[in-house]
């Protein structure tokens, strides 16, 4: 699961390393549990 | 080019004023580093997602009965994940147990409120990438049902969640519930910033606005709001998340700053070891996935309440704990979680 602190942080703190993993990361999850858990799912529409 | 992130993602949190009277303010910078970078990973996986929710019809609530439920047809109805029956005790009260979810219980609200949480996110992220109208008219379609028709809307309180079989009808703990209206407040938000049809000054945004003024009040008045408010784990965290994102929706400048002083005062100060780990959580059964839910949410916090004169993404303790230092120090186990110190997670 691509967790979204590291897409905001990334940004915040010019860390490409952070951007970096969290590209690569699952950003699609289906688990339930996951789903459930995740503030923010859709981090476009926290970019601007 | 990672300088130019920083000037970037300044501008993230101001971008989206609210309110009808002030023109809002629209980035000057959208096509920043960032979000382009994002938009490259995300742009075809979101427009797939928002194509299929063009043909998603609306399921609230009032789709499924909850038997066990003490409420009526429009109070949302969930019960306590890791309560089961008690083989000493059956059809006595349930007993927990930590991390096992118990199969039977009734999930049909909480699925629905996800599913309509995933199809405003992704209709509102289309939109903003293609700003085609059908995306808005659909998100408007499920926002009506879910809060302004009264034969299907939810009613803005959540005095059945989490119930226990034998133990309560719901609990304050149950408010966790409604973090998937989160993306919902901000896709509202995104298409009234982007000028899309239906989402402008008129009486349906105001009435969506005014069903989360009123839900702001249930959770800043109602003692399950206020215990939740004072829970020392993610669920406090999980609280002011919400109310921050309510808040900024309807505009309420006095919770915006009560949520900020919140961070600064108890959720940081309380919540996180001077490693920036997050000790209430990772003596739990599931200590990776709660660390990792702790840390997106204080995450979100500071993107929601960060103002160029009170910055929560800087703000630290004296002894130097902060947001970056809670990303340090999850950052290598989310790259490699086998390297994880703590316990693993249940499942």
């Amino acid at each position: 699961m691509a967790p979204p602190s590291l897409v905001l942080g990334a940004g915040r703190f010019d860390n490409r390393q952070w951007l970096t993993t969290w590209q690569r990361l699952d950003h699609n999850p289906q688990v339930p549990e996951v789903l459930r858990n995740l503030p923010v799912r859709h981090p476009l529409i926290w970019l601007n | 080019m990672l300088k130019t992130l920083t000037l970037f993602c300044c501008l993230l949190n101001g971008v989206l004023a609210t309110g009808c009277a002030s023109k809002i303010p629209v980035s000057t910078n959208q096509s920043g580093p960032l979000k382009q970078l994002v938009t490259r990973t995300l742009r075809a996986q979101v427009l797939a997602e928002a194509n299929l929710a063009l043909r998603e019809a609306p399921r609230t609530v009032t789709d499924s009965v909850a038997v066990r439920s003490a409420g009526g047809p429009h109070d949302f109805f969930s019960e306590g994940d890791y309560w089961w029956p008690d083989p000493a005790n059956p059809g006595g009260p349930y007993v927990q147990r930590d991390g096992q979810t118990n199969p039977a219980n009734f999930v049909a609200h909480r699925r629905a409120m996800i599913r309509f949480s995933r199809l405003i996110g992704a209709l509102a992220s289309a939109y903003q990438l293609t700003h085609d109208e059908r995306y808005a008219r659909h998100a408007l379609l499920h926002l009506r049902a879910w809060f302004l028709d009264p034969a299907t809307l939810m009613n803005p309180s959540l005095l059945y969640s989490q119930a226990i079989s034998g133990r309560f009808m719901g609990r304050g703990i149950g408010v966790i519930d409604t973090i998937q209206l989160l993306e919902v407040a901000q896709g509202v938000r995104v298409f009234e910033a982007a000028g899309a049809a239906g989402f402008q000054c008129g009486p349906e945004l105001a009435a969506i606005k005014q069903w989360f003024g009123s839900y702001l009040t249930w959770l800043t008045t109602h003692q399950y709001g206020l215990d939740e408010m004072k829970a020392a784990n993610n669920h406090g965290t999980c609280w002011t998340m919400q109310v921050a994102a309510f808040a900024r929706l309807t505009g309420n400048q006095e919770l915006l700053d009560f949520c900020r002083k919140r961070y600064k005062t108890v959720l940081m100060p309380t919540q996180m070891a001077l490693d920036g780990s997050f000790p209430l959580e990772t003596k739990r059964t599931k200590p990776y996935g709660y660390s990792l839910f702790n840390l997106d949410a204080m995450t979100t916090l500071c993107a929601i309440l960060s103002t160029p004169t009170d910055d929560l993404w800087a703000y630290q303790t004296p002894d130097g704990r902060g947001i970056r230092r809670g990303i340090e120090f999850l950052y290598p186990y989310i790259e490699n979680k086998a390297a994880w110190p703590f316990a693993h997670d249940v499942m």
